[in-house]
C-alpha cells in the first residue's frame, strides 16, 4: 500500500471535496487509508479513535492470503506444500455464489480479501468497481504456458491489459441418485418432475436463470442474452418448480450434504460435489441433458487493495504450474487451462476432463459471462424463489 | 446479539422494597405444573444434548441410535489451527468490548443514579435501543458508515459494534446495584468525616464491583457469541462464531460438534462464577 | 482503544444539578452517538437512495419506497414474517409461564439452580442451537430414526426439515429463555398472599389465573414478547439453515441479501423501514406499560 506523506494543501483540499467524492477517490486506490485518517483527523472526527485505524495495517503485515473464493480451490494437497514453501499462510473464505464475491470485495473497497476466484461472469463487474489489480503476465512463469486461449481471454481483459489469471473451466452438470433414480435423466426437465417433489434441490443463484433459459421453446441463442419476456418465461418455469424444491441451497458442501442424507436426489452441481459425495461413500452420477449446459471459466483475480501483492501472484503462478493444476484435476475434477499439463495426461483421463480438443469442448459449453440487465435476473430469481 | 437478555432488564431493575418476603405456600399442589415445567426444560434442553451425544459419534450422520463412539472430532479439534485463531481473535474482541462497555456503562449509570435531570428517561430509552432493534440493522447500519468514512473492516470494527450493544447489560446490572445501596450508608460515611472521594472509593465501589463484573462477564459472552451484527463488520480475521457459520453452512461436520460441547462446558463455568457473583451481591438476603 | 478513564463525580453528596451527570455522560453519549445513532441516520438515508450499476446515487429518490410497497414480493414476505413472529411469541409465552410461575411460586430448594438452567442456554452458542434442530428434525435425523426406531411410522416425515414448521419450532426453542426471565421476575414479585385470597375467594386455578396472574404480568409479557418479537423479525441465520428457501423466506434474509450479496443498499434499507416501524410501535407499547425498566432505580 501506497503510504506517500500528504502535506498540508493536500488535506485542506481534500477537507473541500464532497465526502462522496472523497470515498470515491479512496475506493479507486487514489488517496490512501492513511490519507483519509489524516483528512478525518483534520477534520476532527477521529482524533480520539486514530489508533484504531492506525493499528490495522500492523495486521495486514504478516504472509496472510486472504481469498473469497469457489469451494475445493484451497484443498490441501496442494495449497499446504505451497504455503510450506512460501511460509505463507491462505485464509480461504467459501462464497456460495459470484455475488456474494462481489459484496466480499466491494465491501471495505477490498481491503477484506486479497483474492478471489472469480469466475467468467464477475471480473468485469469487479473491474468496473475499481477493485482489481492489474496484472503483469511477464511475472507468471507459468503464463507461456496456458492455451492461447485462456492468456487473455475477454473476460479478464479491460482495456488490453491483464485483470485475472485463467485456471480453470468446467460445466454445472445435473447430479442425480442412481440409487432412487433408475434411469439417467436426458432433460433440465427433470429438475421440474413432480415424481420428485420434495426431493429437488437447486442452486441459489440468479445466474442459474441462464440454465433454466435453455428450457425455453424457442431456446434463446444466449442465454445470458435475455430479453423481458423471456425473463418472465423463466420465471414461469421457476415458480412453477419452486413447491418441489426440498432446498435452494447455497454451497457445494451443503448440496453434497443433502443428498448424503438423502433429504434430495436430483440436483444442479459441479464435478466438485460429485466427487464429494463419492468420498463420502454416498451415490451420485452427473448427467449433461440434451440441451446443453452452462459452464464456468475461473480465474484468480487480484484486489487493488491486497495487502502483498507478490504473494498473491505467487499463487496465481503456481495454480497454473503442474502442482496447482494436476491438484484441480485431483480434487476438484474440472478442466485445466496449461498446455503442457494437459499434454503429459493420458488421453483417457483427458477425454473424460474434455480436453482433447479443447477449444471446440469450450465452445460447447454456454459459458458464464457478464449478464447486462443482471439486476432484473436478481429481482424475477427473488420473486421466484422467496414468494 | 443472538442472547440477548434484554429480558433481564425487567429482571434486575425491580427494586428490592418489591420484593416480598417469601412465604411458604402451605396449600396442596397439583403436580401439572411441575410436569409441564420439566417438558418445557426438556425441549428447552433438546438440542444442546443432541449436540454434545453427537460430538462422540463416530458416523459422520447423524442418526439414531448412535452407532459407535470416537474421540476423534475432539482431536480434529485440538490440531484445527483457524479455530484456534478465531478463538484468540474472540477472547480479544470480547475482552476489548467488555472493557469498553463497562467504562461507558458504569459511567452511564452513575449519572443516571446520583443525578436528577430531564433527559433521563430519553437517555434510558437511547441506550436500550441497539439491544432492542434487530441485529441485522446494527449491523447494516455501521457497515455503511464505516464505508462512508473509509475506516476497513477489522477487528476493531467489530470490537466497536460489541461494546455498543453491550453498554445496556452493563449499564441495567450497575444500575439495579445502586439502586439497592440505601443512601443512608453513603450519608453515614460523610457523617463519619470521609471525602466524597473516600466515600467512593471505600464505600460505594466496592459495592458495586460484583455488578459491574458480572456486566462484563455478560458483555463478553454475548459478544463471544455474536454473529448477526459481525457478520457485516468482519474483516481479514475471523471470530468463531463466524468460522462456525462458514462451516456450517457447508453441512453437518462433527467437529463443529466438538467445538460446540467446549464451547457450552466454558459457558457452564461462566454462568456460575457470574452467578456467584450477583448472589454475593444481594443486600440482607 | 480511545477507551476515557473514569471520571468521578466532583461534587459531593448528590448533586441535583445537570452539569456534573453531563461530565459522566459525555463520554457514553459521543459514543452512542458517533458509533449508533449517526449510522442509523445514514441507514436510513440509504432508504431514498438509489443504485446506479454498481454505485450509490445519493439523489433523494422514493423509488425503493415504492417497490417495497408495490411489489407483492415485500409485503408477502413481511406478512409471512410477521405471522410466525407472532406464532413464535405466543408459543413463548405459553411455554415461559409453567415454567416462571413453577420457579417464581413453587421451587424453594432448587430456585437457584432452575434460573441457572433458564439462563445457561443463552450463553451456549445460539449458531449451535439452531444447527442442533438441523440435526434433529432431518430425513435421517434424529426425530425420524427415532420414530422408526419406535415404529411410529414406516417412512421418514420430510416436513419436518426445511419448512416453516422448523423456523416455528427453532425460533421457539432459542428464544425461549428470553421470555422465561421476565415472566419470572413479574410473578416473584406477586404478592402469594393475593393469590391465596383469589382462591380463598373461591376461585379455581383458572379464574386465578386469568383474573390474577395475567393482567398483572401483562409488563413481563411485553417485555420477553418484544425481545421474541424483535430477535425473529430480524434473524436471518436460522432461515438459511433450517429454511427451505434461500434464506429469503424471511424478511430479515431479503435485507441481508441486499446488502451482502445483491450489493443493492438503498433497497435493504427502505425493507428495513417497516420493520423498524413494527417494532418501533412494539415498543412504545412495551415503554409505556413500563416493561422496559423504569428510569429512577429505587
Amino acid at each position: 500500500m501506497g503510504t506517500h506523506e500528504m502535506d498540508e494543501a493536500r488535506i485542506a483540499q481534500l477537507s473541500q471535496m464532497e465526502p462522496r467524492d472523497v470515498v470515491r477517490a479512496y475506493r479507486s486506490g487514489k488517496i490512501t487509508r492513511r490519507d483519509m485518517s489524516k483528512l478525518f483527523a483534520a477534520l476532527g472526527l477521529t482524533s480520539a479513535l486514530g489508533p484504531v485505524i492506525g493499528k490495522a495495517p500492523a495486521l495486514a503485515q504478516s504472509n496472510d492470503l486472504t481469498m473469497i473464493i469457489w469451494e475445493g480451490y484451497t484443498s490441501d494437497s496442494f495449497t499446504v506444500p505451497w504455503e510450506e514453501a512460501n511460509d505463507a499462510n491462505v485464509e480461504a473464505t467459501f462464497a456460495g455464489s459470484g455475488d456474494e464475491m462481489f459484496a466480499s470485495m466491494q465491501g471495505s473497497g477490498g481491503t477484506t480479501y486479497d483474492m478471489v476466484s472469480a469466475s467468467s461472469d464477475l471480473p468485469q463487474r469487479l473491474y468496473d468497481a475499481g477493485l482489481l489489480a492489474e496484472i503483469d503476465p511477464g511475472k507468471l512463469s507459468n503464463f507461456p504456458d496456458l492455451y492461447e486461449q485462456f492468456q487473455k481471454p475477454p473476460y479478464i481483459t479491460f482495456e488490453d491489459k491483464l485483470y485475472g489469471v485463467n485456471f480453470a473451466w468446467g460445466p454445472t452438470i445435473l447430479l442425480y441418485n442412481p440409487d432412487q433414480i433408475a434411469e439417467a435423466p436426458t432433460s433440465w426437465n427433470a429438475m421440474l418432475d413432480e415424481q420428485y417433489s420434495g426431493k429437488i434441490a437447486t442452486w441459489n443463484y440468479p445466474l442459474q436463470i441462464a440454465q433454466y433459459a435453455l428450457l425455453l421453446d424457442p431456446m434463446p441463442e444466449d442465454p445470458f442474452m435475455l430479453d423481458d419476456e423471456q425473463l418472465a418465461q423463466v420465471k414461469d418455469i421457476l415458480v412453477k418448480q419452486r413447491p418441489l424444491i426440498r432446498k435452494y441451497w447455497d454451497l457445494g458442501g451443503e448440496v453434497a450434504e443433502l443428498f448424503l442424507n438423502g433429504e434430495v436426489v436430483i440436483s444442479d452441481g459441479w464435478p466438485w460435489i460429485t466427487l464429494q459425495i463419492k468420498g463420502s461413500e454416498g451415490a451420485a452420477v452427473e448427467a449433461t441433458p440434451e440441451e446443453g449446459v452452462t459452464g464456468w471459466s475461473d480465474s484468480w483475480c487480484i484486489s487493488s487493495k491486497a495487502a502483498n501483492m507478490d504473494l498473491a501472484l505467487n499463487w496465481a503462478n503456481y495454480m497454473i504450474g503442474p502442482e496447482g493444476q494436476l491438484g484441480v484435476i485431483e480434487n476438484l475434477n474440472y478442466s485445466i487451462t496449461n498446455k503442457k499439463v494437459v499434454e503429459g495426461l493420458p488421453m483417457e483421463q483427458r477425454e473424460q476432463l474434455r480436453m482433447v480438443d479443447v477449444p471446440a469442448e469450450y465452445a460447447k459449453i454456454h459459458m458464464w459471462k457478464f449478464v447486462p440487465n443482471y439486476d432484473k435476473w436478481v429481482q424475477v430469481w427473488q420473486e421466484a424463489t422467496a414468494s | 446479539m443472538t442472547a440477548r437478555p434484554d429480558g433481564t432488564l425487567v429482571a434486575e431493575t425491580v427494586p428490592p422494597a418489591a420484593i416480598p418476603v417469601r412465604q411458604r405456600a402451605r396449600k396442596r399442589r397439583s403436580p401439572w405444573l411441575g410436569l409441564a415445567s420439566a417438558l418445557v426444560f426438556a425441549f428447552l434442553y433438546a438440542p444442546l444434548l443432541v449436540v454434545v451425544l453427537y460430538s462422540f459419534s463416530a458416523t459422520k450422520v447423524n442418526a439414531w441410535p448412535i452407532k459407535g463412539y470416537t474421540l476423534d472430532w475432539y482431536r480434529e479439534l485440538i490440531a484445527d489451527r483457524d479455530i484456534h485463531q478465531a478463538v484468540q481473535l474472540s477472547i480479544f474482541v470480547g475482552l476489548c468490548a467488555a472493557t469498553i462497555a463497562v467504562v461507558l456503562g458504569t459511567l452511564t449509570a452513575f449519572a443516571l443514579d446520583r443525578y436528577d435531570f430531564r433527559a433521563k428517561q430519553a437517555i434510558r430509552f437511547f441506550v436500550v435501543l441497539p439491544i432492542v432493534l434487530p441485529g441485522i440493522v446494527t449491523g447494516v447500519a455501521m457497515l455503511a458508515f464505516f464505508t462512508l468514512i473509509g475506516w476497513p473492516l477489522s477487528r476493531w470494527t467489530i470490537i466497536i459494534a460489541h461494546a455498543t450493544f453491550c453498554v445496556t447489560l452493563v449499564l441495567n446490572n450497575v444500575v439495579a446495584r445502586l439502586g439497592q445501596i440505601p443512601r443512608s450508608l453513603t450519608e453515614a460515611s460523610a457523617d463519619l468525616g470521609a471525602s466524597p472521594r473516600q466515600t467512593f472509593w471505600r464505600v460505594t465501589f466496592p459495592l458495586v464491583r460484583p455488578a459491574i463484573i458480572a456486566g462484563a462477564i455478560l458483555a463478553f459472552t454475548l459478544s463471544f457469541d455474536e454473529v448477526v451484527v459481525t457478520f457485516f463488520l468482519t474483516g481479514r480475521e475471523k471470530t468463531l462464531p463466524l468460522l462456525i457459520w462458514g462451516r456450517l453452512r457447508q453441512g453437518i461436520s462433527p467437529e463443529i460438534n466438538a467445538a460446540a460441547t467446549v464451547i457450552i462446558l466454558v459457558s457452564l463455568v461462566g454462568v456460575f462464577v457470574s452467578n456467584r457473583l450477583s448472589k454475593s451481591s444481594t443486600f440482607g438476603r | 482503544m480511545a477507551a476515557p478513564a473514569v471520571t468521578l463525580p466532583t461534587s459531593g453528596a448528590p448533586g441535583r444539578t445537570a452539569r456534573p451527570a453531563a461530565a459522566l455522560l459525555a463520554a457514553p453519549l459521543a459514543w452512542m452517538t458517533f458509533f449508533y445513532l449517526i449510522p442509523l441516520g445514514l441507514l436510513l438515508l440509504h432508504a431514498f437512495w438509489s443504485v446506479d450499476y454498481l454505485t450509490v446515487n445519493r439523489t433523494f429518490t422514493l423509488d425503493n419506497v415504492r417497490t417495497v410497497i408495490s411489489n407483492p414480493l415485500y409485503p408477502t414476505v413481511l406478512g409471512r414474517t410477521l405471522m410466525i413472529a407472532i406464532a413464535v411469541t405466543i408459543t413463548d409465552i405459553i411455554l415461559a409461564f409453567p415454567i416462571a410461575f413453577y420457579i417464581a411460586k413453587r421451587a424453594t430448594k432448587h430456585r437457584e439452580l432452575l434460573l441457572m438452567l433458564v439462563v445457561f442456554p443463552l450463553w451456549s452458542s445460539y449458531l449451535v442451537r439452531a444447527f442442533a434442530w438441523k440435526t434433529i428434525l432431518g430425513t435421517n435425523g434424529i426425530l425420524n430414526s427415532f420414530l422408526l426406531w419406535t415404529g411410529v411410522v414406516d417412512q421418514p416425515v420430510s416436513a419436518f426439515l426445511y419448512t416453516k414448521t422448523a423456523m416455528y419450532i427453532t425460533f421457539s426453542q432459542v428464544w425461549l429463555p428470553f421470555m422465561i426471565l421476565p415472566l419470572y421476575t413479574i410473578i416473584d414479585r406477586m404478592p402469594d398472599s393475593l393469590l391465596e385470597a383469589s382462591s380463598d375467594l373461591g376461585s379455581n386455578w383458572f379464574q386465578t389465573f386469568r383474573r390474577v396472574v395475567l393482567p398483572l404480568s401483562l409488563p413481563g409479557i411485553l417485555a420477553g414478547s418484544l425481545s421474541v418479537f424483535s430477535l425473529t423479525m430480524g434473524d436471518y441465520i436460522t432461515p438459511s439453515l433450517i429454511g427451505g428457501s434461500p434464506g429469503t423466506e424471511l424478511i430479515g434474509g431479503i435485507i441481508a441479501d441486499q446488502f451482502g450479496i445483491a450489493n443493492n443498499w438503498p433497497l435493504g434499507a427502505a425493507l428495513i423501514l417497516p420493520v423498524l416501524a413494527i417494532i418501533s410501535i412494539f415498543l412504545l407499547i412495551a415503554n409505556r406499560a413500563g416493561a422496559l425498566g423504569r428510569g429512577e432505580p429505587g
